[in-house]
C-alpha cells in the first residue's frame, strides 16, 4: 500500500514523514528532473509506503514541483493520499485540498500543528470540517508525534475500504454550470487517460495545456470548450483562472467561518507586523540590512573575532615550536624535520587560526537567519533584484553563496523558472563564500590592519556590484525574459534557538577541522615536496629553484599587470583552485619558518595586495563548486565556461583596480 | 635515519592516505564537506 504525502511548502509534510518513516527512508530524485523524492516504510505497518512529494500550492503545472506532484497523482501508483494541512494557515493549504479531492483518490486529511492552534487559543470544529470536504480529517501535531498512529490507522482503513472523497462538487452558479458541461463533453477522453473527468474539466477550465494537449479533443471540442469557458467569463465578469480561484476561496472562506473559532491574532504575529514596519519600511529597510550586516562585519573582522583569532595563532606558534623543539631532541632526520615543521604545521596552523573568525560570523548569520529577518531581507530585495531580471526567490541561494557555493547551487532548484535556475546559478560565484575569509583576514592583518572590517565589507560590496553587472548583462542576453512572480510566506519574528545556533556552529567547526586535516594537510606535504626538490629531486637550498617555482614562474607573467607576478602568488592562486583555503596555506609553506605576515610584505605591495584581493574574490570558484554547475545545468561546456568567465573578470577587475590605483599615487 | 624517522613517515603516509580516502569517496556524491550549509539550508524548511 503506497500513501503519497502532498501538501503545501512548510505544513510539516517532511516532519512528519520523518515521524512515520524513522530511518527506514531512502532519497533520490523524480525521473527526468531534480525534484527530490523521498520515499519510506511506515515504522509500525510493513507493508505501507509513503512517498514524499514536493510540497506546493495548487496542481498547476507551473513548476516542476507541481508537474511532478501531479504527475504521480495521476499515475495510480499512489493507493491514497495523505494531504497535509497547517492548521494555523488552514485557508491556504485547503485551496490545494480541494484540487486533491477533484482527484477522486482515497484520501485523508493530517490537520497539523493543532499544538500551535490551541496554544493561541483558537479551535476548529474538525468534524463539521470533514463532513463539509467529504474526506476523513485528523488532527497532529507532527513535530511532537501527537495524533500520527491514529492518522495512519485511518489512512490504512480509508484505502483498504476504497473509501472515496464523498463530495467533488463545490462550486454553485455559473462556474459550477462550466465544470459540469465541460466534464461530460471530455468524459471518454478522460477516462481514456485515466483522469477523473472532474479534475480534467477543472483543469480545462483554467486554462490548463498540458491537460488539453493530453485529451485529444477534436476541433469541435476544442471549439465548445472555448465558448463555455468564454460564456462563463461573460457571466462571472472575470477572467477563467480568476473565476476559479473566486469559486474555491468563496467555499473555504465561507466553511472556515463556520468550522473555525480564532482568538485574534497570536501576540507573536502582532509583534512581526510592528517590527516589519521598520524593517521592511519601503526607505529604510536596506540602509537598515547595510547597517546590520557593517555591523557584523565590524564585531567578526574588527573585535571579537580577531581577538579569539590572535590567540589561537599564539596558540599554534607555541605548539610549533614545542613540536620542533622535540623532533630536535629525538634526533630526527632534518628534511622530514621540515617537512613537518614548515610543510604540516605552517600549511595546516595557518588556516586554523582563522578558525575564530569563520565561526564568529557564522555566529552572528544564524541569529540574523534563525530570527526570521533573513526571510524579510529576501523580500526587501526582491524589487532590487528584478532590476538585474531575477525574483526574491533567487536571493535565498546568493545568500547560501556567502557560506558555500555548493548547496548554494543546489538551493536552486527552488526556483521555479529555468531561466531564473541557470541566471542565479551563474552569479553565485560573485558571493565571496566562507572559504575565502581566510585569504581576506590574512591580507588584512598584513597590509591593511587598522581598517580590517572596511576592507571586508568592500569586498563584499565589490562581488555584488559585480554580481549586478553580470545580471544585467545575461538579461539583455543569454537570458532575456521576465522573472516570475514571487510568493513568500514570511515566518513569525523569533529568539534564535540557542540549540541550534550552538547545533550549526559546532557543525561548522567539524567541517572546518575536517578540511584543515584532510585535504589542507595533503595540500601542504604536495607544496612543500614540489618546493623542496628540484626536477632531479634534489634537495634545493632556495625554494627559487625548486620544481614548484619552475611551474609558477612560468604562469606568472599572466599576474604580472596586476601587480602580482610573483611565482608564489601563482603558485598559491592555483592550488586555490581545489579548495580556496589552500592559498592560504600554500603561501604559509612557500614562506618557510618566520612571520607569514612579514614575508607577504616582501611579495606585495599594499596595492598590489588589494588587487590580489579583488582576483581571489572573483577568480574561478573551487572544483567542488564547479563539479556543482555542471550536475545542476547539466553541462561540461556550462562549467567549462564559467572558469573562464569568472577567471577573466577576476582579471579584469584587478588588472582595473592596480592600474588605476598607480596612477593614482597609492 | 633512525627508528623514529620511519615511524613518522608512516604515520604522515598514513593520514595523508585517509585523508585521501576522505575525500574521494565525498566528492563522488558532490560534496564540498561544508555540512553546515547544507544543514543551514534545510533548516529553514525544517517545519515542512
Amino acid at each position: 500500500m503506497i500513501f503519497a504525502l502532498a501538501g503545501n511548502q512548510n505544513c510539516g509534510k517532511t516532519t512528519l514523514f520523518n515521524q512515520l518513516t524513522g530511518s527506514n527512508q531512502h532519497v533520490g530524485n523524480f525521473p527526468g528532473v531534480t525534484v527530490e523524492q523521498k520515499e519510506g516504510t511506515v515504522r509500525k505497518e510493513k507493508d505501507v509506503y509513503v512517498v514524499d512529494l514536493p510540497g506546493i500550492y495548487s496542481l498547476s503545472p507551473y513548476t516542476s514541483e507541481e508537474i511532478v506532484t501531479r504527475d504521480y497523482l495521476l499515475s495510480g501508483k499512489a493507493d491514497g493520499v495523505i494531504n497535509i494541512v497547517d492548521a494555523t494557515n488552514i485557508e491556504r493549504n485547503l485551496y490545494l485540498s480541494m484540487q486533491i479531492i477533484e482527484l477522486g483518490l482515497p484520501m485523508v486529511i493530517a490537520l497539523n500543528m493543532m499544538d500551535e492552534v490551541r496554544a493561541n487559543g483558537a479551535a476548529i470544529d474538525i468534524e463539521k470540517l470533514s463532513q463539509e470536504l467529504g474526506v476523513p480529517i485528523l488532527p497532529i501535531s507532527a513535530s511532537k508525534d501527537e495524533g500520527v498512529d491514529e492518522l495512519v490507522k485511518v489512512a490504512v482503513e480509508t484505502v483498504r475500504a476504497r473509501r472515496l472523497p464523498a463530495r467533488l462538487d463545490f462550486c454553485t452558479g455559473a462556474v459550477h454550470r462550466a465544470i459540469h458541461s465541460i466534464a461530460h463533453m471530455v468524459e471518454d477522453h478522460a477516462a481514456a487517460i485515466g483522469v477523473p473527468p472532474r479534475f480534467a474539466a477543472t483543469k480545462l477550465v483554467e486554462g490548463d495545456e498540458p491537460m488539453l494537449a493530453r485529451l485529444k479533443l477534436s476541433d469541435n471540442e476544442v471549439d465548445m470548450l472555448c465558448h463555455t469557458v468564454a460564456e462563463m467569463e461573460g457571466e462571472v465578469g472575470t477572467d477563467r483562472e480568476a473565476a476559479m480561484a473566486d469559486m474555491r476561496y468563496t467555499f473555504i472562506e465561507k466553511l472556515c467561518a463556520d468550522t473555525v473559532t480564532k482568538q485574534g491574532e497570536s501576540k507573536e504575529h502582532l509583534r512581526s507586523i510592528r517590527i516589519d514596519a521598520v524593517l521592511t519600511h519601503r526607505y529604510f529597510a536596506i540602509p537598515i540590512f547595510i547597517a546590520i550586516m557593517a555591523l557584523v562585519f565590524w564585531l567578526t573582522f574588527g573585535v571579537v573575532g580577531a581577538f579569539f583569532s590572535d590567540l589561537l595563532d599564539a596558540g599554534v606558534q607555541g605548539l610549533t615550536a614545542l613540536t620542533e623543539q622535540a623532533l630536535i631532541d629525538f634526533g630526527t632526520n632534518p628534511v622530514l624535520r621540515s617537512l613537518i615543521i614548515d610543510g604540516v604545521f605552517a600549511g595546516v596552523g595557518s588556516v586554523l587560526s582563522f578558525l575564530p573568525i569563520i565561526v564568529v560570523l557564522f555566529f552572528f548569520l544564524s541569529i540574523l537567519e534563525d530570527s526570521g529577518y533573513m526571510a524579510r531581507v529576501a523580500f526587501v530585495m526582491d524589487s532590487l533584484l528584478r532590476k538585474i531580471g531575477l525574483s526574491g526567490r533567487s536571493f535565498v541561494p546568493m545568500l547560501i553563496g556567502f557560506g558555500c557555493s555548493v548547496p548554494a547551487i543546489m538551493a536552486t532548484r527552488t526556483l521555479s523558472s529555468e531561466r531564473d535556475h541557470k541566471m542565479t546559478i551563474l552569479l553565485i560565484p560573485f558571493m565571496s563564500c566562507s572559504a575565502k575569509l581566510p585569504i581576506y583576514a590574512l591580507f588584512t592583518a598584513a597590509f591593511f590592519p587598522a581598517h580590517g572590517a572596511l576592507v571586508m565589507i568592500l569586498l563584499y560590496v565589490v562581488g555584488m556590484v559585480l554580481a549586478v553587472l553580470a545580471g544585467l548583462l545575461f538579461k539583455d542576453t543569454l537570458f532575456a525574459g521576465n522573472p516570475v512572480p514571487f510568493v513568500m510566506e514570511l515566518p513569525n519574528y523569533r529568539l534564535p534557538s540557542p540549540k541550534s545556533v550552538a547545533l550549526l556552529i559546532w557543525d561548522k567547526v567539524k567541517d572546518f577541522l575536517t578540511r584543515a586535516f584532510t585535504v589542507i594537510f595533503v595540500a601542504s606535504i604536495v607544496i612543500w615536496v614540489l618546493q623542496t626538490f628540484d626536477v632531479r629531486f634534489n634537495i634545493v637550498a632556495d625554494s627559487a629553484d625548486s620544481m614548484l617555482a619552475a611551474v609558477g614562474r612560468f604562469i606568472a607573467p599572466v599576474f604580472a599587470p596586476l601587480g602580482f607576478g610573483d611565482w608564489r602568488a601563482a603558485t598559491a592562486l592555483i592550488s586555490g583552485f581545489t579548495m580556496k583555503e589552500a592559498v592560504v596555506s600554500t603561501f604559509a609553506v612557500l614562506v618557510g619558518g618566520g612571520s607569514l605576515n612579514a614575508a607577504l610584505a616582501g611579495i606585495f605591495t599594499p596595492l598590489a595586495a588589494f588587487a590580489f584581493l579583488i582576483f581571489t574574490l572573483l577568480y574561478t570558484p573551487c572544483v567542488a563548486a564547479i563539479g556543482a554547475v555542471r550536475r545542476e545545468l547539466d553541462s561540461r561546456l556550462a562549467a567549462v565556461g564559467l572558469v573562464f568567465f569568472q577567471t577573466g573578470v577576476a582579471w579584469a577587475a584587478a588588472f582595473a583596480v592596480y592600474q588605476v590605483g598607480r596612477l593614482l599615487g597609492f | 635515519m633512525h627508528l623514529i624517522d620511519f615511524v613518522l613517515i608512516g604515520l604522515l603516509a598514513l593520514a595523508a592516505a585517509l585523508a585521501v580516502r576522505h575525500w574521494t569517496r565525498r566528492r563522488g556524491r558532490g560534496c564540498c564537506g561544508d555540512c553546515a550549509a547544507c544543514a543551514a539550508r534545510c533548516a529553514g524548511r525544517k517545519r515542512d
